[in-house]
């Protein structure tokens, strides 16, 4: 009781921090790329991307293109601007639609990752430990935490509430 | 049959090719990877990215290691600490017991 706690997050040269007094904390960070399909399934539950209406779709489109994109997208250190060039020109409609499930992805990862931190564990090896149960637009919950998230730039930062 | 030192070195080649896939050749290119590279220090690989690599180790591996109940029984310390050298003595003792 009435400690300050601090969390801290960075992705390349932009950091974020939330403070808070009294209570646990947890933020994060995370670039916007594409992930595979592999990584999707490993990190999350099929629930948690159909929240953002992204369910068994996705990953029926995403099979090719995500495998072709994949290497170039996670290797996007500096803001996927790889990224923005693969899905600018001829492949808008698609590029939209993809755009908008990396994001949602990111979105939910980020929830993990600051409710993990906010438990001071991390993601224990283990994305799947930490079930998103619920999604109001940007706001998602685990458990009984409650994570605001927000785009900024080519980032989704979320924090918990 | 192969010696320890070359399935050693096989394991080596994998994962590093992994951690180039993950981060971007391009990155992984200026980095001296070594088996003694740290993730996290060494390679600067952040959460995300040790998710990521750890999928394509248990895809290629998979049969033979149990790669996520090993990572979920170390602490942040421990954690943050990995190298790749754990991996590949984890990987080598998984195959050697089999």
């Amino acid at each position: 009781m009435g400690s300050v706690h601090l969390s801290l997050a960075h992705k390349g040269t932009d950091a974020v921090a939330i403070a808070a007094y009294g209570s646990p904390a947890g933020i994060d960070i995370e670039a916007i790329v594409e992930r595979d399909k592999d990584f999707l399934e490993a990190v999350f539950y099929p629930e948690e991307l159909a929240m953002g209406g992204f369910g068994g779709e996705a990953g029926a489109t995403g099979g090719g293109a995500a495998r072709g994109e994949s290497s170039r997208g996670e290797s996007s250190r500096d803001e996927g601007s790889r990224g923005e060039g693969l899905s600018g020109k001829g492949m808008r409609e698609e590029g939209s639609r993809e755009q908008a499930g990396a994001e949602w992805a990111t979105r939910c990862w980020v929830a993990k990752e600051a409710y993990g931190k906010y438990l001071g564990l991390g993601l224990q090896g283990n994305p799947k430990a930490y079930r998103i149960v619920e999604a109001r637009g940007e706001v998602l919950r685990i458990n009984d935490v409650v994570i605001q998230t927000m785009k900024y730039k080519n980032y989704i930062i979320g924090w918990t509430l | 049959m192969s010696t320890p030192a070359q399935a050693n070195n096989e394991i080596f080649i994998v994962l590093k090719q992994f951690i180039g896939e993950v981060i971007g050749q391009e990155f992984a290119d200026e980095m001296e990877i070594a088996p003694t590279s740290s993730f996290t220090k060494d390679l600067e690989m952040d959460s995300i990215e040790i998710v990521a690599f750890s999928e394509k180790v248990k895809k290629h591996f998979g049969q033979q290691i149990n790669f996520t109940g090993w990572l979920s029984g170390m602490d942040i310390d421990q954690l943050i600490g990995l190298s790749i050298n754990d991996i590949i003595i984890f990987i080598q003792e998984c195959q050697s017991s089999k």
